[in-house]
């Protein structure tokens, strides 16, 4: 705890997660480092969402599989229940895999073709006997029959509730949903984020959720995080962020998504950014979205910006919105 | 700064396309495509049943479905694209009728006169040339320039579609792009013969929100300056109402409902239709709506083209179905589409009396 206090920002002590200035620097060309992620930090509460959005390549999936220890951060802090998991080995880490579990965008590609739905659900603890996973087939909206069947028998969004019974096995307190529903049909992502809705009642889960579906992401989450260049530019609740962003980023960002109606498509303004996401590898000096920013000034081009405090959210930039 | 991101109020485009249309001249009277009752099948599977629709030059027609819909299919088949299939209707390009037209024939039009675009640009770049080559390569087929003519147009058409340096971006390759700058690329290589058609299938769904922004807006703008016709696909309703006058929605191979893209918007009357602009969420953004409670989602999932429900397609999934007694006549009869210029495929629609 002390290495917390240490580096600025105290824990609050009903942080289920707590993530202070994480880092993650890949190997890039010419001894060059890749700055993927650059310094994040937020807290989440139990039972509470917290989305974790961001265009391709800001490292919000990154972030996400240094939380579950599937990269080795470069620095910086990850704790679970008050308690510095950062730097665990694999054998103290292993009774806290079944309480941070993760859900995957592509269902098929992280099924075992070649085990059964019970192989999968039961895992390879063999945590759960036939009845308790028929019991979890049952939660997730599958039918007992399945749980003889190969992960190829099922539809997309069938494949992604066998997943999400995956990850329910170990009665988690954290689950990282890292884009569940980009990969499925429209009718069928509502479904499953009703269902993920349903068992966040049930069983009090906490989600850290990574999506770039700004529409999904205010249904489903209490608080958002907007990242842009491996960093967190605005963070805060969800009103705050969509009806009145104080980021020029993510006021862009919200002005971009379509929106199904063409009254107000035909007569909304819109802020369209010029250019691509900078490179990770190089980015721009100053503050990272400078180059693209229509508020941009002398001061963005040299001076990295702080978060600070903004009508009740916290935002990193020189000349928030009014 | 070219760089430098900029506000722009958008006007309403629908206005500005039936300005464009008045000034095009003789070829106004009929619609550049029409499609009637265009059926497509590999061997015993049907997979586009009797669909129909046109497009007018200047004009945007989004067609709406989820997978296995036979959306993606019906474009291709327009193009002539698909070798095993056989494709039933009539589908006339400017007057000329393309079902059962040679396979040169349809090739001169590809590319041509008419153009496509796909999801993977990076799929459908070939990674060995140039990107300058690969647009200067079709110019020269179908106008027969010289090589030095083709790369002129080749950089113009770069220039034209909003990447800087066109003329050293011409001699890179398609790995050296982003994925916003590739689908420009696409973009640049379907327009650089001047078609008068344009499909676009799922042309953003890989982008992401910024890009995809970027990308419609370019199309829109190419649009109304050269009074193209053009077809989107797109699973996202978002993009349809953004940019479509027209929508057709497709479920399982047929045509659910069609008509302008406000009355598809504001008044559906097919319970798919409803469904699906009632599961997406923050469809009351306009209201500043909290986005609490559940999302009214369609249950059970898109038929498979092998084995389609008997009667109506959608009724195993349909709320109307459901909430009035399980009526004989959807699990019998495939409903007809009636309507003038609101057509709606169901028994039912608007609920049941």
């Amino acid at each position: 705890m002390s290495l917390l206090v240490e580096r600025g920002r105290p824990v609050t002590t009903d942080a289920l997660l707590a993530v202070q200035d994480l880092r993650m620097t890949f190997p890039g060309r010419r001894g060059r480092g890749i700055r993927a992620v650059d310094g994040v930090s937020f807290d989440l509460r139990p039972g509470e969402t917290l989305g974790l959005v961001g265009e391709s390549g800001c490292g919000k999936s990154t972030t996400g599989r240094m939380i579950v220890r599937l990269l080795e951060p470069t620095s910086g802090t990850v704790s679970f229940d008050g308690r510095d998991i950062t730097h665990l080995g694999p054998r103290e880490m292993l009774p806290l895999r079944g309480e941070i579990q993760m859900i995957f965008q592509d269902p098929f590609a992280s099924l075992n073709p070649r085990q059964t739905v019970q192989q999968i659900i039961s895992g390879p603890r063999r945590l759960l006997d036939r009845a308790g996973v028929i019991e979890l087939l049952k939660l997730v909206g599958l039918s007992p029959e399945h749980i003889d069947r190969y992960p190829h028998e099922f539809s997309g969004g069938q494949a992604q509730r066998i997943g999400i019974a995956r990850a329910l096995a170990p009665k988690p307190k954290l689950i990282i949903c890292d884009e569940p529903v980009s990969a499925l049909d429209v009718s069928i992502q509502a479904q499953i984020v009703n269902l993920l809705e349903d068992l966040k009642a049930e069983f009090d889960l906490a989600y850290l959720f990574i999506a770039h579906d700004l529409s999904v992401v205010r249904h489903m989450c209490e608080r958002i995080a907007v990242m842009y260049l491996g960093r967190i530019v605005e963070v805060g609740d969800r009103e705050a962020i969509y009806t009145d962003p104080a980021h020029p980023y993510t006021k862009a960002l919200l002005s971009a998504v379509p929106v199904p109606d063409p009254d107000v498509e035909a007569t909304r303004e819109r802020i369209v950014l010029r250019g691509d996401p900078p490179s990770p590898a190089s980015p721009p000096p100053g503050c990272s979205f400078n180059p693209r920013c229509h508020k941009a000034q002398d001061r963005c081009r040299v001076e990295v910006p702080l978060p600070t405090v903004v009508r009740g959210r916290e935002v990193a930039c020189h000349f928030p919105e009014e | 700064m070219s760089e430098s991101g900029t506000v722009s109020q958008m006007t309403d485009r629908r206005t500005r396309s039936s300005a464009r249309r008045t000034e095009g001249g003789e070829r106004e009277a009929s619609p550049i495509l029409d499609v009637k009752d265009l059926s497509v099948s590999f061997g015993a599977v049907q997979v586009v049943d009797g669909v129909s629709f046109n497009v007018d030059r200047g004009r945007t027609l989004g067609i709406v479905g989820e997978s296995g819909s036979g959306k993606s299919v019906s474009s291709l088949a327009i193009l002539g694209l698909h070798r095993n299939a056989s494709v039933s209707g009539s589908i006339v390009f400017d007057g000329e009728e393309l079902a059962g037209a040679s396979a040169e024939r349809l090739r001169k039009l590809r590319g041509s006169r008419m153009a496509m675009i796909f999801q993977d640009p990076l799929s459908s770049l070939h990674p060995f040339y140039t990107v300058g080559e690969q647009i200067a390569e079709a110019y020269r087929l179908h106008r027969r320039t010289s090589r030095k003519a083709a790369r002129e147009r080749a950089v113009e058409m770069l220039a034209e579609v909003g990447i800087p340096e066109p003329r050293r971006r011409a001699r890179e390759h398609p790995h050296q792009f982003s994925g916003g700058m590739r689908q420009r690329v696409m973009i640049a290589m379907a327009l650089s013969c001047e078609p008068d058609l344009l499909i676009a299938d799922e042309p953003t769904t890989a982008l992401d929100v910024t890009v995809q922004a970027q990308i419609l807006e370019l199309i829109a703008r190419i649009q109304a300056e050269r009074g193209l016709a053009v077809i989107m696909i797109t699973h996202d309703l978002g993009v349809v109402a953004r940019i479509a006058d027209d929508v057709l929605v497709m479920y399982g191979g047929r045509t659910a409902e069609h008509a302008a893209a406000r009355t598809v918007f504001k008044s559906p009357s097919h319970p798919y239709t409803q469904g699906l602009l009632a599961s997406v969420p923050g469809a009351g953004w306009a209201a500043e709506d909290g986005g609490d409670g559940r999302l009214r989602a369609i249950p059970g999932s898109p038929p498979s083209p092998l084995t389609p429900p008997p009667g109506c397609r959608f009724h195993p999934r349909c709320a109307t179905f459901a909430a009035s007694d399980n009526p004989e006549i959807c699990t019998a009869e495939h409903p007809l589409l009636i309507g003038t210029t609101h057509k709606v495929a169901c028994h039912f629609p608007g609920g049941v009396q």
